[in-house]
């Protein structure tokens, strides 16, 4: 008697604890679809403000966008270096094959290639970067206060804005032994521009360099 | 190749953590490892060069190797004990991973994956670092020493960027020997080690949905985020700094020396990576020190003078030694102290306000701390967590006082120094946030609501 007595309570017990533990594991699965939920509500609106938002189409969806074809394109690593870099190497490169190796060239200060030439490709104009994809160390950065080290340069790269001959005879911003040297193509500004390359053979000619260094931007 | 340095550099990280005594959580081991192996290997590569020996992948490899036996001597010797390792898989505390979770891991997860492949696909872009680090890092390994041809060729050419810290060049170095392409693929596993260590230790107090949260919102920090495949020194920096800080933190919450010594190690490759952190590394020792004083524990008394210890010692071994003996280059000349000037300051201090509260690189993050921390303060009055606020206020004031002092263009201070040097500041922002009253009573109602 006493054992079936048992018997039957632990029975209603195993059932109640059923019960319960069924309750309880279906409360919390409804308690997690509704955090799913929202957490996806969080993300729609976290992603929905402006800085994130801008931020994920131009940061994140765009390179989910060109990963495959990024991915499955057989690049050369030549050519991955040249997408990134574009006008900034292909300077570097034209420099490296013009010119002689006993040239050294000088370069304007970068805020007279930003202002006359491009205010996104003036990377190019610099001797370490030239250094650093041609090996080579014959450049030199135009300064202020290392005048005598100038007297070294071979050549000098100016930028004039690109003009029929007539008016580039009284132009004074084109240089005697000036070549064109690359260009002409049109800026961001919209103006039409080349990049000059003026052969130093005389002291004077380095002074009228650094002296058009020094001259506001033809191109406002 | 080079996965045999990641691996390398794993291991060598993971036995200095086993002889420090870490080793119960595994998410912890993969977090801290990383940051510590090639820190290690980037010193022992220093090495190399200070004897004169040139730098190869063999004989990186072979130093590494070395110091990596070293490290597990005392496991060597007791092989025949065949004793185990005792490792708790990753979340073997988390026994239940829940939908909401994973949907966060998920979106942390897409969202590292385009840095990642951008770090580890494109080439070198900054100026900075194609006319510092990684022309140092180039011709360091066509020359097989670190002292190339391009400190005598290039000569006054030179800005300062190739002489900053050498952590980065060196890592660079590391990659580049074993034939990757373009070197710094190590940046991003800085940056998972990063993203790691900080869900894992808010997970640890926190509700998982807030600790991934706040995980999305470190990532999603635009200009840092840029940073993570853009090689620079600042963001390896800042991995160093937040994670040694997060490990002061609970240094100072528990007590636990093991925790110091991680700590002191990781600022010190801090230091190792950006020199002007030895400033911070001696506000960090002080701040230290007063908690120390204030929860009168004497027989740590000395761990202050240790934790600066180790990062002058790093940075003495660059800026004293290598730099004007090996190299012949005198940092200090940009530093001039003993001056007053109103207007330079004020324009530093507008500047600089500025940028920190730029939305368009930070996201919101400098108002939400504002508002958790004045809830914080004024509603909870919480100094649970004060160590980590002081903390960024010292370093923005460090900050202040560093470039007053720096003697180079103000405005690009502001405007590159400052704006990447915050980067130390927004991880540890955001870790207030985790670690506030605020939000854990906010965990905590989630929690109960669950369990109800």
């Amino acid at each position: 008697m006493r054992h079936k007595k048992a018997k039957r309570q632990k029975k209603k017990h195993t059932a109640t604890k059923n019960r319960s533990s069924r309750k309880f594991a279906t409360s919390k699965l409804h308690k997690q679809i509704i955090l799913l939920f929202f957490s996806m509500g969080f993300l729609a609106m976290y992603f929905s403000l402006p800085v994130y938002n801008g931020w994920l189409k131009n940061r994140i969806i765009k390179f989910y966008k060109a990963f495959p074809t990024e991915f499955w394109t057989e690049k050369s690593i030549d050519d991955i270096i040249k997408d990134r870099h574009q006008h900034n190497l292909k300077f570097v490169n034209l420099m490296k094959e013009n010119l002689p190796d006993s040239a050294v060239v000088l370069f304007p200060p970068q805020k007279y290639v930003k202002e006359n030439f491009s205010p996104g490709v003036y990377l190019w104009a610099h001797s370490v970067w030239n250094y650093y994809f041609s090996g080579r160390g014959n450049y030199i950065n135009y300064r202020e206060n290392k005048r005598p080290e100038l007297s070294r340069a071979t050549h000098a790269v100016t930028i004039a804005e690109s003009r029929p001959l007539p008016a580039r005879l009284i132009s004074s911003r084109y240089l005697p032994n000036s070549k064109l040297w690359f260009g002409p193509i049109t800026n961001e500004n919209g103006k039409m521009v080349e990049i000059r390359l003026t052969q130093l053979d005389s002291p004077q000619a380095l002074e009228s360099v650094l002296l058009e260094y020094q001259k506001p931007s033809m191109l406002e | 190749m080079y996965f045999l340095t990641l691996l390398l550099h794993y291991t060598i990280g993971y036995g200095i953590l086993k002889r420090l005594g870490f080793g119960e959580r595994c998410w912890e081991i993969i977090g801290l490892a990383f940051p510590l192996g090639l820190g290690s290997a980037t010193l022992l590569l220093f090495l190399l060069e200070i004897f004169s020996i040139p730098l190869t992948f063999a004989s990186t490899t072979l130093l590494s190797s070395v110091f990596l036996m070293l490290l597990f001597l005392p496991e060597i010797l007791r092989i025949h004990q065949k004793k185990t390792w005792k490792i708790k898989p990753p979340f073997a505390s988390m026994k239940h991973i829940s939908l909401t979770e994973w949907l966060m891991l998920g979106i942390i997860a897409a969202l590292f994956f385009i840095s990642a492949w951008r770090c580890f696909y494109f080439p070198v872009k900054t100026y900075d670092s194609i006319v510092g680090i990684d022309l140092v890092a180039k011709y360091a390994v066509e020359d097989e020493q670190f002292k190339s041809r391009i400190f005598s060729e290039l000569g006054t050419e030179l800005s300062t960027q190739p002489y900053y810290a050498p952590f980065a060049a060196m890592s660079q170095i590391l990659y580049l020997l074993p034939g990757l392409r373009f070197g710094k693929i190590w940046l991003s596993v800085m940056f998972l080690s990063l993203l790691i260590i900080f869900y894992g230790t808010l997970r640890k107090d926190i509700h998982p949905v807030l600790a991934g949260a706040l995980t999305l919102a470190l990532i999603s920090i635009p200009e840092m985020y840029a940073y993570t495949y853009l090689l620079q020194t600042d963001f390896a920096n800042a991995v160093f700094v937040c994670i040694s800080l997060i490990y002061l933190y609970h240094f100072i919450r528990k007590g636990d020396v093991k925790y110091f010594w991680v700590s002191a190690l990781l600022f010190g490759l801090a230091t190792w990576t950006r020199s002007e952190t030895i400033s911070f590394a001696g506000l960090t020792s002080l701040l230290l020190l007063v908690f120390l004083l204030r929860q009168k524990r004497a027989r740590y008394y000395l761990f202050p003078i240790i934790f600066f210890g180790i990062n002058f010692m790093l940075f003495g071994m660059w800026n004293l030694y290598f730099l004007p003996i090996e190299l012949g280059y005198s940092p200090e000349s940009y530093f001039k102290v003993g001056f007053w000037d109103f207007e330079r300051l004020d324009r530093l201090w507008g500047g600089m306000i500025e940028i920190l509260t730029s939305s368009r690189h930070w996201g919101y993050i400098p108002y939400i701390f504002l508002a958790v921390c004045a809830a914080n303060l004024i509603l909870f009055r919480d100094q649970n967590n004060l160590f980590i606020l002081l903390w960024i206020v010292f370093l923005f004031l460090g900050f202040v006082v560093l470039l007053y002092h720096l003697q180079l263009h103000l405005d690009a201070n502001i405007k590159f120094t400052f704006r990447r040097g915050t980067f130390k500041l927004w991880p540890m922002m955001i870790f207030y946030i985790g670690t506030s009253e605020l939000l854990h009573r906010f965990s905590n109602r989630i929690t109960e609501w669950e369990k109800k």
